[in-house]
């Protein structure tokens, strides 16, 4: 006997259950359905999130751009005043004549 | 009917285009066009009945989330053949899976009783990797490179495979030439 025509034989008469197939068609029919669905209703809200997020944009916008505006305000300030009273500065005092001292020289006497 | 449907395939495959049930009703065709092959692939890789349904079903949602575009109607069919036999794999790998030791040729389809069918029940007995490489190889006519690109094994595996499952057949049988 041959083997490859038995084994064609064989495997030739398996066929597919009908009814699995039949089920599988329906169920890959509602899955598209349901896809589809999802799809179109998806469309919609997108629309109207849309529209009804503009507004805290908007503000969100404004509120971003007055922050950067005084950031800035704020940074040109200190770059005006470069020395800051907490800055070490040299301090110069005046003294008097009488104050000012100077070597002396004094005569001890000797005795005889 | 058969000859229409795979005329509309090849059309839908020559233009690239993704079938949808909505688009044209290709899947359906497709299903119809390869649902025996898939079916016996899973049969001689699962050696059951139910599970070979479960897989039948598995590649064919697969195909309907993925929307594969295929170059060819040979591309596509090695396609199926891949799935079927990865979906099969990781199925024998499922621990939850139970394990039949007996082939149940009562469970398959109503088509056979036992005994009438001794062929099959002897491929069917046969280790996991032998049965897909007896049947690619001698239902389906894929060469054992074919065969070792579709399953992912080396060409040397592939003809060991070969080699043993048909000893093990002629042993089993009894009487069988090449």
């Amino acid at each position: 006997m041959n083997m490859h025509k038995e084994i064609k034989e064989a495997f030739g008469r398996v066929h597919a259950p009908e009814d699995v197939t039949e089920r599988l068609k329906q169920d890959l029919y509602q899955m598209d359905l349901n896809e589809n669905a999802e799809e179109m209703t998806c469309e919609v809200q997108e629309a109207s999130n849309r529209h009804f997020l503009r507004y805290p944009l908007y503000a969100a916008a404004a509120v971003a751009l007055c922050v950067g505006c005084g950031l800035s305000l704020w940074s040109m300030r200190e770059l005006e005043n470069p020395l800051k009273p907490a800055s070490t500065v040299p301090v110069v005092s005046t003294t008097t004549a009488e104050e000012t001292t100077e070597p002396t020289t004094e005569t001890v006497a000797v005795p005889d | 009917m058969l000859a229409m449907m795979e005329s509309e395939r090849n059309k839908a495959v020559e233009i690239g285009q993704k079938s949808r049930i909505e688009m044209s009703g290709v899947t359906f065709a497709v299903i119809d066009i390869y649902k025996d092959m898939i079916y016996r692939t899973a049969l001689a890789a699962v050696g059951n009945n139910a599970d070979a349904e479960d897989i039948l079903q598995e590649v064919f949602l697969k195909y309907f989330k993925t929307h594969p575009v295929f170059e060819s109607r040979e591309h596509e069919k090695a396609w199926f053949l891949r799935v079927t036999i990865n979906e099969s794999k990781n199925l024998l790998r499922s621990a939850w899976r139970r394990r039949r030791v007996d082939v149940d040729i009562a469970s398959l389809g109503g088509q056979t009783t036992p005994g009438s069918n001794p062929v099959l029940e002897a491929v069917l007995s046969l280790p996991e990797k032998y049965r897909i490489a007896i049947y690619l190889h001698y239902f389906e006519d894929y060469s054992i490179k074919e065969i070792a690109g579709i399953t992912g094994s080396s060409e040397s595996a592939v003809a060991q495979h070969l080699t043993r499952g048909r000893k093990r057949l002629e042993k089993q049988l009894g009487g069988y030439r090449k």
